[in-house]
C-alpha cells in the first residue's frame, strides 16, 4: 500500500467538513460566516498538496485507487471549482442558518468528485460518483422556500436517480461479461464483452450514466431546469465541477477500461456530440435567463470536449482535458458572475421572478464594472475567443481534429462556435451598449474576488498555456501511454 | 535596440500604455488624448527603426519567442515591406487620429474607455500585420474585431449603434473563425502554422496548389478576409459600422482595420495566386463589389454613409488588382494594388475627418441640408477638395496615378485572358471609376458648394479648431506630394512592399506623365462619363431609392435581419417543443433509447442473446415469494394513497431479503432488512407530513402509453440480466478457505464470524455502525420535529 499521504488532499477536505459541520452547531446564525473562510482554506490546502503531489504515480488500496498525472490533473480542476464556489458562497450563505449545511455538501460532492478522479474500480468509482450526486442533489435544492430550487433539485434527482440504475446496470453488465470491476483487468478480460452482440448495450448504459453528468443529449434534460432553478453558486459547481467528474469517469471507463470497444463508442461519441453542440448552441440563442443559456451553453462546450473521443489522439485528448480546466474557470466565472447580477437584482426588488433575465444585465458596465469586466472576459472565452483559454483550448482540440483526418467534424465544431457568438455577444452588448437603469453599487468582496481568481484563470491560460498544456498532456499520456 | 525588439515593443507599447490611460486621465485630465497620441507616435518610431534594414537592405526581419511549442506554435515576427507598409499606415494615422480627437471628443465622453480601445485597437492591428503564424495572425485579427465592436458601440445610448456594433462583431468575428478553419486546414497541408516557413519554401507551396483540399482552404481563408474587408455579401456591416465616432470610422474603417483582409489576400498571395481559383474569387468578387458598392453610394444622404460605399468599393479596387493572376504572370495588380492602398489610406482618412469637421461644425452629416460652406471654411474646403479629387482620380494627386495602373493591369490582364475579357475587365473599371468619380464630385458640390441652407444650418459656421485642422491637411498635403513625386513612396515602401508580396526583387517606375497611353485615354472616358452621370445623380439616386422600396428582398441586409431576428424566435419554438419541463417526458426520452438498444440485438440476432439452457427449477416456496413480490410490486403502483403504498413498497424490500435468505447470503439480507426498516421509517415520517390534496387525473392514453414503456422497459432489463447471466468467465474460488486458514495466524481469534466482523472486515461493519447510527439520528431528528410542530 502505498503512502496515505497521497490521499491527503481528500483527508484535508474531509476533516474539513467535519470541523465545518461540528461548528456548526455552536455558532449563530451570524457568525457562521467564518466556515466559509474555513472551508475555502480546506479547498485551498488540498489544492497546495495535490499540486505537489501531481507527477506521482501509484495504487492504492487493492488496486481500487490510482493516482496518476490525469487524476491529479482532474482533482485540480474541482478543487479550483470548489474554491471559486467556497469563497463566492462566502456572500451567497451571509447570514443564513442553514450554512454549515452548505459548506459540507460543497466539500462531500468535492471529495466524491476527487474519488473518481481517483477511482481504479468500477464499484469504488459508482460509489464515488453517487457521493457527490447526492450532496449536490441537495444543494441544488438549497433555498427551501424557493420553489424554482425545489424544482430543480427534484428533477435532477429524478433523472440523477434514473441514470444511476442505468450505470449500475451497465457496471454490472462489464462484471458478468469480464469478471472483474478493476478497470486495467477488465481492459484484459474483454474478449467475451467485445464478441457479444449485447455489449454495446453496456457501452449505451454506461454513456446513459455518465452522459447524465456530462449532460449530453438525450440525458441533458435535467440540466438546464436545474441550472437555472439551482442557486447560481451551486450552478457554478454543477457546471463546472460535476460535470467534469463525468468526463474523468468517461475518460477512465471507456479509454482505459473498454478500449476494445473503441470502434463502437467513437461512433456513439461522433454523434452525440454533434448533436449535444448543435442543439446547445441552437437553444441557447432564444433564451432571456442568462442562467438557462449559460446551461446550454455548457452542453455546446460537452459537445466539443466530447470530440476528444472521437478523434482519440495524444493531442486530442490534451486538448479535452485542457478545455476541462478552462471550462472549469469559465464557467464557474460566468455563474458566479450571474450570482452577483442575481444579487443584486434581488437586494433591489425582493419580489423579483427572474433575477437573472438579461433585463438585469442592463448597463452592468456602469452599475457593476468589474463584475461585467469579468463576465465579458467569462464569455468571449466561452465563445473562443483569443487571447483566452476558451480559444487556446479550442485551437489545440480542433486542429488535433483536423491533423486526424476529421475535417468535417471540427468543421461542425468551428461552424457551431460561430452560431454561439450571436448570443455569447448579447450578453456582452446588455452589459455595455445599454443604458444602466440603476446606481452603481458595491460590489460585495466575496464575489470580486472569485470573479477575479477565476479570470485571472482564463488568461493565464490563454495567454501563457505552455505549462497547463505539458500538465494536460501529462494526464493525457496516463490514458493513451506511449502516445507522446 | 535591433529590429526585432523594436517590433516587438512597438505591438506591445500600445497594450501596456492602454492600461495606463487610467492613471493619466487623473493627471492629465481631458489633456490624456495626447498621451494616447505620443504612444501611437512612440510605436511609429519603433517601426521606423526596423525600416533601415527591411526597407533600405531588403531584410525580412524574423524572430521569436517560445509560447506554446508544444503545440507548435511562438510569438513569432515577420517583418517585410508589406508588413511594414502597414504598420506604418497604422501607427501613423494613429498619431493623427488620437491628436484630431482632442478636438472631437467632447470632455464629457467617457474619454478613458475611447482611447484605451483606440490604443488596444493599433496594437492589435500592428501585431496582426507582423505576425509570423496564422494562429497569432488569428488572435491579433480578432481582437481587431472585439475592439472594433467596442468603439462601434462606444455611444451606448443609441439603439442604431448597439445594432451596427452587434453587426460587425457577428460578421467579422464569424468570418474570423472561417479564416482559422482555413489556417487549420493548411497546417494539415503544409504541416505548418509558420508563415515564413511556408513562403520561404517553393516546394511547400507547389504542394499547397496541388493539394486536395486547395480550394475549400482558399475559400475559407477568403471568406475571412472578405468578412473583415466588407467585401462581398458581407460588405453589409460597414455602412451600419458608421454609427462609431467619427475618427474612429476614419482610423478603423477606412485606413487600418478593413485594410486587414486585403493585408491577408496579400499575404497569402504567393501561397495561392497563379491559379484560376484565385483570379475568379478574388477578382470576382471585387470586381463586383467594386460596381455594387460604387453604384448604391449614391442613395446615401449622410457624408459618412456614402465614404463607407465608397470605401467598400476602393477595398474592392485593391481585391481586384490582387486577385489579377495567370500561370505565368502571377502579380499583375499588386504593385497597383499596393500603391492604390497606401493612397488611399491618405485621401479617405482624410475625407473622413473632413466629415467629422462639418459635422462637428454644422451640426449635421445630411447632404441634402448641407451646402455653400466654402465661404466659412475655406481651409477645409480646399483640403476636402484635395482629397476628394484625389479620391475621383484627377492629376496631379497620388488617387490618379494607383487608378492609372488600376487601368493599365485591367488592360493586361483583359489582354492575356483574351476573348471577351479583352474589353470586358478594362471596362469594369472604368465604370467603377466612373461611380467613384461621381460621388467624388457630389461629396464637394453637396457640402461646400451651392446655395447654403438657412433653415437647416446653424447661423454662423467656422473653421474647426487647429488640433482638428491640421491631422486631414497634413494628409491632403501627402495627397499632393505622393502625387507630384511619387518616386519617394514608391521607392521607399512601395517597392519593398511589392518584393515582399512576388518574394521576388521589384524595380517599379511609376511617373505623373507617362505618355499618352491607353490607359490615359480611358482616364479621360471616366471624367467625360462620370460628369455625364453626375448630371443624372440626384434621379439614379431617387430610382434606387424606389427599387430599394419595391423589392427589398434584393438586399443582403434584408436576410441578415430576417436571420437575426427570426433565429430568436425559431430557436424558442425548436427549445420549447425538446424541452417542455415535464420530467416524465425526460425520463421517458431516456428509457426509450434503452430500450431501442436493447430491441436491436434482440430482433436481429433472438435466439443468440438468450442462454440455450435456462435453469428453470424453481422451488414452490421461492415461486410463492416471487409472486408475493410481483403483487407487492403492482400495489404500490396502483393504490391510490400514499401510506398503503408505501408499506407495498416496504412489503416489496423484506421480500427481497427473505430472497437473499433464500440464496445463502444472510449477511446481504440483514443489511437489507436494516436498511429497509429505516427507510420505511423515514418516509413515512416524511410523507405523512405531505397533504394528498388531490388525485391526478391521467387520462386514458397516457396511462396505456406509460405502461407500454414500463413493460418495455422491464422487459430489456430482463433480457439483459438473462443475457449476462452467461457472462461470467469463472466462478469465483470462495473466500471461506482463506478465512477458515488465516484467522487464527493472523488475527489470533478461534472464533471466525467474529474476526470476519471486526478484524477481516473491520472497516466494512465500521462503516454499516456509522450507517446505521446516523439514520436511526436521522429518525430520531424527524420524530423530535414532528414533536415540535404539534
Amino acid at each position: 500500500m502505498a503512502d496515505l499521504m497521497l490521499l491527503a488532499p481528500e483527508i484535508t477536505l474531509l476533516v474539513t467538513g467535519l470541523t465545518v459541520l461540528l461548528l456548526g452547531l455552536f455558532l449563530s446564525a451570524h457568525s457562521k460566516k467564518i466556515l466559509g473562510y474555513i472551508a475555502t482554506l480546506g479547498c485551498l490546502v488540498a489544492f497546495v498538496l495535490t499540486l505537489n503531489s501531481f507527477g506521482t504515480t501509484a495504487v492504492m488500496f487493492s488496486n481500487s485507487l490510482s493516482i496518476d498525472a490525469l487524476s491529479q490533473f482532474f482533482k485540480l480542476v474541482f478543487l479550483t471549482v470548489a474554491i471559486l464556489v467556497s469563497i463566492a458562497s462566502i456572500k451567497y450563505t451571509d447570514g443564513n442558518d442553514h450554512a454549515d449545511e452548505y459548506y459540507v455538501l460543497v466539500l462531500f460532492a468535492t471529495i466524491g468528485m476527487m474519488m473518481v478522479a481517483s477511482a481504479n474500480d468500477l464499484m469504488v468509482l459508482f460509489v464515488a460518483f453517487e457521493l457527490a450526486s447526492l450532496a449536490t442533489y441537495a444543494l441544488a435544492g438549497f433555498e427551501k422556500k424557493n420553489p424554482a430550487s425545489i424544482e430543480a433539485a427534484m428533477k435532477y434527482f429524478m433523472i440523477g436517480s434514473l441514470s444511476a440504475a442505468l450505470l449500475l446496470l451497465g457496471i454490472g453488465y462489464v462484471y458478468g461479461a469480464t469478471g472483474t470491476t478493476n478497470i486495467p483487468e477488465v481492459a484484459q478480460n474483454i474478449g467475451l464483452l467485445a464478441s457479444s452482440p449485447m455489449g454495446i448495450l453496456s457501452l449505451v448504459l454506461l454513456i446513459a450514466g455518465f452522459g447524465f453528468k456530462i449532460a449530453l443529449v438525450p440525458f441533458h434534460m435535467w440540466a438546464p431546469d436545474t441550472y437555472q432553478g439551482a442557486p447560481s453558486v451551486v450552478s457554478a459547481l454543477l457546471a463546472a465541477g460535476s460535470k467534469k467528474m463525468g468526463f474523468v469517469a468517461a475518460f477512465k471507463v471507456f479509454i482505459t477500461g473498454l478500449i476494445a470497444l473503441q470502434a463502437d463508442w467513437q461512433m456513439a461519441f461522433a454523434i452525440l456530440a454533434v448533436i449535444t453542440m448543435t442543439y446547445g448552441n441552437i437553444v441557447a440563442l432564444s433564451q432571456t435567463s442568462v442562467k438557462r443559456m449559460l446551461a446550454y451553453s455548457s452542453l455546446a462546450q460537452a459537445g466539443y470536449i466530447s470530440m476528444a473521443f472521437v478523434v482519440m489522439t495524444p493531442m486530442a485528448l490534451t486538448g479535452g482535458i485542457l478545455y476541462a480546466l478552462s471550462h472549469g474557470f469559465m464557467k464557474a466565472g460566468a455563474f458566479i458572475a450571474t450570482a452577483a447580477v442575481v444579487y443584486m437584482a434581488t437586494s433591489e426588488n425582493k419580489d423579483i421572478l427572474k433575477a437573472d433575465h438579461l433585463d438585469s444585465f442592463k448597463g452592468l458596465g456602469k452599475r457593476m464594472p468589474i463584475t461585467a469586466l469579468c463576465l465579458t472576459v467569462f464569455v468571449l472565452a466561452l465563445a473562443g475567443i483569443p487571447p483566452t483559454a476558451g480559444f487556446m483550448s479550442k485551437f489545440v482540440l480542433f486542429s488535433s481534429t483536423i491533423e486526424s483526418g476529421l475535417v468535417w467534424l471540427a468543421v461542425i465544431a468551428i461552424l457551431n462556435s460561430a452560431v454561439s457568438l450571436y448570443y455569447y455577444a448579447r450578453v456582452v452588448r446588455y452589459m455595455y451598449a445599454m443604458p444602466a437603469e440603476g446606481e452603481r453599487i458595491s460590489e460585495p468582496a466575496p464575489y470580486v474576488v472569485a470573479l477575479l481568481l477565476a479570470v485571472a484563470g482564463v488568461l493565464a491560460i490563454g495567454l501563457w498555456p505552455e505549462p497547463f498544456v505539458n500538465m494536460a498532456m501529462e494526464a493525457a499520456n496516463v490514458l493513451i501511454p506511449g502516445g507522446m | 535596440m535591433d529590429s526585432f525588439n523594436a517590433i516587438t515593443v512597438a505591438i506591445f507599447l500600445p497594450f501596456i500604455f492602454a492600461g495606463l490611460i487610467p492613471v493619466m486621465e487623473k493627471l492629465l485630465k481631458q489633456r490624456v488624448g495626447w498621451f494616447a497620441a505620443a504612444t501611437a507616435l512612440a510605436s511609429f518610431i519603433l517601426i521606423g527603426l526596423a525600416a533601415p534594414e527591411v526597407l533600405g537592405e531588403g531584410h525580412i526581419v524574423q524572430g521569436s519567442i517560445s509560447w506554446i511549442p508544444s503545440a507548435g506554435v511562438n510569438f513569432a515576427i515577420y517583418a517585410d515591406g508589406l508588413a511594414m507598409l502597414i504598420g506604418f499606415i497604422a501607427s501613423g494615422i494613429g498619431v493623427l487620429i488620437m491628436s484630431y480627437s482632442n478636438g472631437y471628443m467632447s470632455q464629457k465622453e467617457d474619454l478613458k474607455r475611447y482611447y484605451q480601445y483606440l490604443l488596444l485597437f493599433m496594437g492589435s492591428m500592428i501585431g496582426m500585420v507582423f505576425s509570423a503564424n496564422t494562429i497569432q495572425l488569428f488572435i491579433f485579427w480578432e481582437l481587431t474585431s472585439i475592439t472594433s465592436f467596442m468603439l462601434i458601440g462606444y455611444w451606448r445610448h443609441k439603439p442604431e449603434s448597439i445594432y451596427g456594433a452587434t453587426k460587425s462583431l457577428l460578421i467579422t468575428a464569424a468570418g474570423g473563425l472561417a479564416m482559422l478553419a482555413g489556417f487549420l486546414l493548411l497546417r494539415t497541408i503544409t504541416g505548418s502554422f509558420d508563415l515564413a516557413a511556408i513562403l520561404s519554401d517553393p516546394q511547400v507551396i507547389n504542394a499547397v496548389k496541388e493539394h486536395e483540399l486547395f480550394l475549400i482552404t482558399l475559400i475559407l481563408i477568403l471568406i475571412g478576409a472578405a468578412a473583415k474587408s466588407a467585401q462581398g455579401p458581407f460588405y453589409i456591416w460597414l455602412p451600419n459600422a458608421m454609427e462609431a465616432p467619427t475618427p474612429v470610422s476614419a482610423f478603423l474603417h477606412s485606413a487600418t482595420m478593413v485594410k486587414a483582409g486585403i493585408y491577408l489576400v496579400a499575404r497569402i498571395h504567393p501561397i495561392f495566386s497563379g491559379t484560376d481559383a484565385w483570379f475568379i474569387l478574388v477578382s470576382g468578387i471585387g470586381i463586383l463589389t467594386m460596381l455594387v458598392a460604387g453604384f448604391l453610394a449614391f442613395r446615401q444622404t449622410d457624408i459618412k454613409g456614402i465614404l463607407a460605399y465608397s470605401t467598400i468599393s476602393q477595398l474592392a479596387y485593391m481585391m481586384t488588382m490582387y486577385g489579377y493572376t495567370t500561370h505565368h504572370e502571377p502579380g499583375i495588380g499588386v504593385a497597383a494594388a499596393t500603391f492604390h492602398l497606401l493612397n488611399h489610406a491618405t485621401f479617405k482618412a482624410c475625407l473622413f475627418l473632413v466629415a467629422g469637421i462639418v459635422a462637428h461644425e454644422a451640426a449635421t452629416r445630411d447632404i441634402r441640408k448641407l451646402g455653400g460652406l466654402r465661404r466659412e471654411m475655406p481651409i477645409t474646403f480646399i483640403v476636402a477638395s484635395i482629397a476628394a479629387l484625389s479620391m475621383a482620380g484627377v492629376p496631379p494627386l497620388n488617387g490618379f496615378l494607383s487608378k492609372e495602373m488600376f487601368y493599365e493591369s485591367s488592360l493586361e490582364m483583359g489582354a492575356l485572358l483574351g476573348g471577351g475579357f479583352t474589353f470586358l475587365i478594362p471596362a469594369c473599371a472604368v465604370l467603377g471609376g466612373v461611380f467613384t468619380f461621381a460621388y467624388s464630385i457630389k461629396l464637394i458640390d453637396g457640402i461646400f458648394l451651392g446655395e447654403r441652407s438657412k433653415e437647416h444650418l446653424p447661423e454662423h459656421i467656422h473653421e474647426p479648431p487647429l488640433t482638428m485642422l491640421i491631422p486631414p491637411a497634413f494628409l491632403a498635403l501627402l495627397v499632393i506630394v505622393f502625387g507630384l513625386v511619387p518616386s519617394l513612396p514608391v521607392h521607399t515602401i512601395i517597392e519593398p512592399t511589392v518584393s515582399g508580396i512576388l518574394l521576388e526583387t521589384a524595380h517599379l517606375h511609376v511617373k505623373l506623365w507617362h505618355g499618352f497611353t491607353t490607359s490615359l485615354m480611358m482616364t479621360i472616358v471616366t471624367f467625360i462619363l462620370g460628369i455625364l452621370i453626375y448630371f443624372r445623380y440626384d434621379r439614379i439616386a431617387a430610382l434606387q431609392d424606389n427599387f430599394n422600396a419595391r423589392f427589398p428582398w434584393i438586399s443582403v441586409n434584408y436576410y441578415y435581419d430576417d436571420a437575426v431576428d427570426s433565429a430568436k424566435g425559431r430557436a424558442f419554438k425548436f427549445s420549447t417543443i425538446t424541452q417542455p419541463g415535464n420530467i416524465k417526458y425526460y425520463m421517458t426520452a431516456m428509457l426509450l433509447l434503452m430500450i431501442t438498444v436493447v430491441a436491436i440485438p434482440v430482433i436481429t440476432l433472438a435466439t443468440n442473446i438468450v442462454p440455450s439452457t435456462l435453469n428453470f427449477d424453481i422451488a414452490p416456496y421461492e415461486a410463492i415469494l416471487l409472486l408475493l413480490l410481483i403483487v407487492a410490486a403492482l400495489a404500490s403502483a396502483v393504490l391510490p394513497k400514499y401510506l398503503p403504498s408505501i408499506i407495498a413498497l416496504s412489503a416489496l424490500g423484506y421480500g427481497v431479503s427473505l430472497l437473499f435468505i433464500y440464496l445463502k447470503a444472510p449477511d446481504l439480507a440483514l443489511t437489507q432488512v436494516l436498511v429497509e426498516t429505516l427507510s420505511t421509517i423515514i418516509f413515512l415520517l416524511a410523507i405523512t407530513k405531505i397533504p394528498q390534496k388531490y388525485r391526478e387525473k391521467i387520462p386514458k392514453s397516457v396511462l396505456f402509453r406509460d405502461l407500454a414503456i414500463s413493460l418495455a422497459v422491464a422487459a430489456s432489463v430482463f433480457v439483459v440480466l438473462l443475457n449476462a447471466t452467461q457472462g461470467i468467465v469463472a466462478p469465483f474460488e470462495s473466500l471461506s478457505h482463506y478465512f477458515i486458514e488465516n484467522s487464527l495466524p493472523l488475527a489470533g481469534g478461534h472464533n471466525i464470524v467474529n474476526v470476519i466482523i471486526v478484524d477481516f472486515r473491520g472497516y466494512d461493519t465500521l462503516g454499516e455502525i456509522s450507517v446505521l447510527c446516523l439514520a436511526a439520528l436521522g429518525v430520531y431528528n424527524l420524530i423530535h420535529s414532528r414533536g415540535e410542530e404539534q
